[in-house]
């Protein structure tokens, strides 16, 4: 019995031993094992007085040269295959967890580089889908546009021109710079107004202890693959007065008009 | 331990619940491989969001932040970005460029000066994960004569720099720092051997008259370090007024000017 087993056994190891990858040349094993050992039953149901011994030896035979099974079945089976499977479990299992473990510990979501993917500061107000401008891989849109009247007499706010511009990118690695757009932008009005987004001038609220930006330029909400900028402007506007953004990047200039802004009116 | 442990997964009933899921959840290795190929590109990609995106070189980071400022691929004509190796006076952010006679020159952050047919580009990039910051882009009109302009990517934070000297004594060795604020003088032509710079700079919203050590990096690029004895440093370059002259070798002059400091576009 020893000896068969031992021929059972060697004629398995030989059969598997091109199979590189370890939890594949164990299933192999496996699977040709109960090949064996079915083919050893059937001849002991065929010949019922036929030694177990000699039942298995027979079955070893009819299975063939091991050496070449052995070559073809090395063939079928890629190591690396297997290992970058083995690996990339791994890898998957750790980066998911490494993930939730800073997630958790931030007591944040989507954190990235000091803020969340995506988020938003303000809404937009008065939204459209103004013309689409395409510059060094960036999108820029006109996607919001109001015009804030205070009511004369109401803690002299200043009435001011509010102008959502989307820049998108699908590089989500390189976002528009928000310095060189402040440097590029200019918003023009009626009458010659002019201001460079370059600078900021804000209005005191005293009753509530509060600076708000009147013109300049503001982040106002931002996803994965875009930013919305909002420029603001202390223009004097009526109804069908076209406000210009004027960019003038190194790599060329354009200009985005808008004609229609939604009069929203703080009470 | 191994076989143990085997075992008793074999006999749990978590085995259990799992073998009896339904076949479609029970993936091909191939696609199994794909499924976690594709987990692996989301959780790196948001990885490496979390860490900001950091590329492994700073030229990488310097042309990142031309596209991310529209401004053109520029040809790169002077780069800090070896590190310090004055140990006792460097932080980590700190970079280091060699001047043709082998003066060491430090400044915070890597900068970056390139030029294109019109355009002079200064860029200043904080290397990521040493707490660094000022990452900024100025972009100037270059017509071909030399050109002064401030280092750093911002005209109203002026950059801090420092160069270091040796003094070997018997058993011991001697290091005086020596602070300046660095600006860059571009286009200088190729007789030139020796460069004079002073300037008058907003201090204390006074202007104030500030020296000036020059030094020679090669290829129409000098390093101009600007300094007061009374270690004032200057608030903006706006504003601010320079004259430069410039001798061959002979010692003739070969070109004086006197003008504002550029005003990026």
């Amino acid at each position: 019995m020893e000896r068969d087993n031992s021929k059972q056994t060697g004629w398995l190891d030989t059969a598997v031993a091109g199979i590189r990858f370890g939890p594949d040349r164990k299933a192999v094993r496996a699977e040709l094992q109960a090949h064996l050992e079915d083919k050893a039953a059937d001849f002991r149901r065929i010949f019922p007085d036929i030694a177990p011994e000699e039942a298995e030896a027979r079955a070893v035979e009819e299975m063939g040269d091991a050496v070449e099974i052995g070559k073809e079945l090395a063939r079928l089976h890629k190591p690396w295959l297997g290992y970058l499977w083995r690996a990339s479990k791994w890898i998957a299992i750790l980066s998911v967890v490494l993930l939730m473990a800073i997630n958790i510990l931030n007591n944040d979501h989507y954190q990235s580089a000091g803020y969340p993917l995506w988020g938003g500061f303000s809404e937009v107000r008065g939204r459209t889908e103004g013309e689409k401008i395409q510059l060094g891989g960036y999108t820029f849109q006109i996607v919001g546009a109001a015009y804030l009247d205070y009511v004369q007499d109401w803690r002299g706010i200043e009435d001011r021109v509010q102008v959502y511009i989307r820049v998108s990118t699908p590089r989500f690695w390189e976002r528009i710079n928000e310095g060189a757009l402040r440097s590029a932008l200019t918003m023009t009005g009626p009458e010659g107004w002019v201001w460079s987004m370059d600078s900021g001038k804000v209005q005191t609220i005293w009753e509530e202890g509060r600076n708000e930006l009147i013109c300049g330029l503001q982040r106002a909400e931002w996803g994965l693959f875009h930013d919305t900028y909002v420029a603001y402007g202390d223009l004097e506007w009526t109804e069908g007065e076209p406000v210009c953004l004027e960019f003038d990047f190194g790599k060329g200039s354009f200009t985005l008009t808008v004609d229609q802004l939604e009069r929203v009116v703080m009470e | 331990m191994r076989e143990k442990l085997r075992t008793r997964w074999e006999q749990s009933k978590w085995k259990a619940r799992i073998d009896r899921l339904p076949r479609l959840w029970r993936l091909s290795r191939g696609k199994t491989l794909a499924l976690n190929l594709l987990i692996i590109a989301v959780a790196g990609a948001w990885l490496w969001g979390l860490a900001g995106y950091p590329l492994p070189t700073a030229e990488l980071e310097f042309r990142r932040l031309e596209r991310q400022c529209l401004v053109p691929r520029s040809e790169l004509v002077f780069a800090a970005t070896a590190p310090e190796r004055y140990e006792y006076v460097a932080s980590p952010n700190d970079k280091t460029v060699t001047a043709l006679d082998g003066t060491e020159i430090s400044m915070n952050n890597w900068q970056f000066v390139g030029v294109t047919e019109r355009l002079a580009v200064v860029a200043e990039v904080a290397q990521r994960g040493l707490g660094g910051y000022g990452t900024g882009l100025e972009h100037y009109v270059r017509d071909g004569t030399p050109l002064l302009l401030p280092l750093g990517g911002d005209q109203w934070s002026p950059l801090r720099g420092y160069w270091v000297t040796e003094e070997q004594k018997p058993g011991e060795v001697n290091y005086t720092y020596h602070g300046m604020t660095p600006l860059v003088l571009l286009d200088v032509p190729e007789e030139a051997r020796r460069a004079e710079v002073s300037l008058e700079l907003h201090t204390w919203e006074e202007l104030l008259p500030y020296e000036a050590v020059c030094w020679d990096m090669g290829g129409g690029v000098w390093l101009v370090g600007a300094f007061r004895e009374d270690e004032a440093r200057p608030d903006r370059f706006a504003g601010g007024t320079y004259t430069l002259r410039l001798y061959d070798g002979a010692g003739a002059l070969l070109l004086e000017r006197e003008g504002a400091v550029p005003q990026p576009l």
